[in-house]
């Protein structure tokens, strides 16, 4: 099912709970999907929601951040200091590329 | 002077607004989810409001349970939240989907040992099941009536979302279509309460279509609102989940009609008291022994993370009927398990995130690249997978990280079929994590992957994976 977070339309399964789509955007947007607990999540209306509220198809969440760890945790880079100097995306295994 | 006041106080008491009006207080929890821990705060804070008003009615809105093991995996099942609610004296609770989760018969002793009534007007379970709900239930309070409905959320199925084995016997009727033909009630009732599992969403839909509710106390979808909001003058309340708030409602009624609606929140989690006798029990069900209950034997011992990875795999691929799972690496907890008695603690330390199972229909050039994408999201680790695969992974010597060569193959050496559909299984963190372009995104199957693991680990009696390997990692220390 598709589901917009922060404006971003990501395709979970279906009977994604809000963390599992808001992994999933941060994934696609390559920030780092740990550290979600930290977050706060409001639906359409601007209400504040849990990490646990269950979604259905054409649902829109916004992710945001209201302390400074908060944005950090949000503008994370998805790899750690260790791996930091590898490309984000690795080319799949057993191309010519 | 003392006496002026007195005699004021008594005229207006007797003439008044005040003679003629009445307060009825409520107390209402939604999603609970079993936090049990925070039931302690709540029936000190039942205590304090019933010294003020003992006719308080204190409610649930459904999914009492599910979410925590000390709770769901008890014997009788749910028992500790059942407990705690009779012993704060809830004055009924409404169905939550995850009421459904430990199947009918579940349900069924759990209504049987619950002192209040379930309410629920459009699930209709088969007499032969024994599930003693009651469509609605009217209070009287001093001679005003209150007439609670309940309602549950139907999924794109239409049952409640819950593995579809849990719901058999049960059939389900619209949500709108079911309040509808409760309108003789509303009509009935001075008060009337709509107990909702359908989401705030649609509870917004309900206060268009249905205006004479006075009240909807919504649940399901985990929001989070400013005490009550009205719409179309019908005030809905609801508080995120796991008892982190309660609802106190004051409706204020007068003729037989309410004159005056309103809400707020009170903290629960945070609440500086707690009844001890609640504190007590609570204690009880946390230690109690169920967490050392024998589920199988490990003939010999788990030695690797992959062991136990090829393990938990199986065990979700056996009771899904897939043909294939896998399984985030750091989703294993452990690196080793001991030979001998596999308990309920080992299999929640082994797999501690309350994951649910997901099922997914991929060909085998998706499942490859799934396997890849989660390599890449998941601390460049390669993810187990059940027995039946084995995963050659080739590192370029240059670039620890980089795969230079994938080799998948079948247990009996066959390479997987780029064309063809597999029935692949994974928890919801491995499906929600790997971005790799698929057709199918999958489907919760309503069941804990923890769950699944404990009636493989039944069913099986016991098990052997020493040595068991499901890949085999070429040039990467």
């Amino acid at each position: 099912m598709n589901i917009t977070v922060n404006n971003k339309t990501v395709q979970v399964f279906t009977g994604a709970k809000a963390v599992d789509a808001i992994r999933k955007y941060m994934v696609e947007t390559q920030k780092s999907p740990s550290g979600l607990d930290t977050l706060t999540i409001f639906d359409k209306y601007g209400h504040e929601i849990d990490g646990e509220a269950p979604l259905k198809e054409g649902d829109v969440i916004e992710v945001k951040s209201s302390q400074r760890s908060i944005a950090e945790t949000l503008d994370t880079p998805r790899l750690n200091s260790e791996i930091s100097s590898t490309p984000t995306k690795l080319p799949f295994p057993n191309s010519k590329a | 002077m003392k006496r002026s006041i007195l005699f004021l106080v008594l005229l207006s008491f007797f003439l008044g607004v005040g003679a003629q009006q009445r307060e009825i207080h409520i107390l209402s929890v939604n999603d609970v989810h079993a936090q049990i821990d925070n039931m302690p705060q709540l029936a000190a804070i039942v205590d304090s409001l019933r010294s003020i008003d003992p006719e308080l009615l204190v409610i649930a809105a459904g999914d009492n349970r599910t979410g925590n093991p000390i709770n769901d995996q008890y014997e009788p099942t749910s028992y500790p939240m059942t407990a705690l609610m009779n012993f704060i004296g809830f004055d009924c609770t409404g169905y939550g989907n995850h009421e459904f989760d430990s199947g009918v018969k579940g349900l069924a002793k759990v209504i049987d040992l619950s002192n209040f009534p379930h309410v629920n007007a459009n699930a209709h379970p088969d007499p032969s099941l024994g599930i003693h709900q009651i469509p609605y239930k009217i209070f009287n309070i001093d001679g005003i009536s209150i007439g609670i409905l309940g309602v549950v959320q139907l999924g794109t199925h239409g049952y409640p979302d819950t593995h579809p084995d849990n719901v058999k016997g049960v059939t389900f009727t619209d949500p709108a279509e079911t309040i509808k033909q409760y309108e003789w009630l509303a009509k009935k009732c001075d008060v009337n309460i709509l107990l909702s599992h359908l989401g705030y969403e649609d509870d917004l839909k309900m206060a268009a279509q249905f205006p004479y509710y006075d009240l909807i106390i919504s649940s399901h979808s985990h929001t989070q609102l400013k005490g009550g909001e009205l719409h179309n003058g019908v005030l809905i309340t609801q508080n995120t989940n796991k008892l982190k708030r309660c609802t106190y409602t004051t409706l204020t009624v007068e003729d037989g009609k309410v004159v005056k609606k309103e809400a707020v929140n009170i903290e629960v989690e945070t609440y500086p008291r707690k009844n001890l006798i609640a504190e007590e029990l609570v204690r009880f069900f946390n230690d109690n022994e169920f967490f050392q209950r024998e589920l199988a034997m490990a003939e010999t011992p788990f030695t690797s993370p992959e062991e136990l990875g090829v393990f938990l795999c199986d065990a979700i691929k056996s009771e899904a009927n897939a043909d294939f799972a896998l399984w985030n690496a750091g989703g294993v907890r452990l690196d080793k398990l001991d030979e001998g008695p596999i308990t309920v603690n080992k299999v929640l330390q082994l797999d501690p995130f309350g994951n649910m199972c997901v099922e997914m229909n991929l060909t085998g050039k998706e499942l490859e690249d799934i396997l890849f994408s989660c390599y890449q999201n998941d601390q460049f680790i390669f993810p187990f997978t059940s027995g039946n695969l084995m995963s050659t992974i080739t590192f370029d010597p240059k670039d620890k990280l980089k795969i230079q060569k994938m080799d998948i193959r079948t247990s009996d050496g066959k390479k997987l079929n780029a064309k063809k559909i597999y029935k692949v299984v994974t928890n919801s963190y491995t499906a929600s994590i790997t971005d790799a372009p698929r057709k199918d995104q999958g489907r919760d199957l309503n069941i804990g992957t923890s769950d699944m693991v404990m009636k493989y680990l039944e069913k099986k009696g016991s098990v052997d994976y020493q040595g068991r390997k499901c890949q085999q990692i070429l040039n990467r220390e």
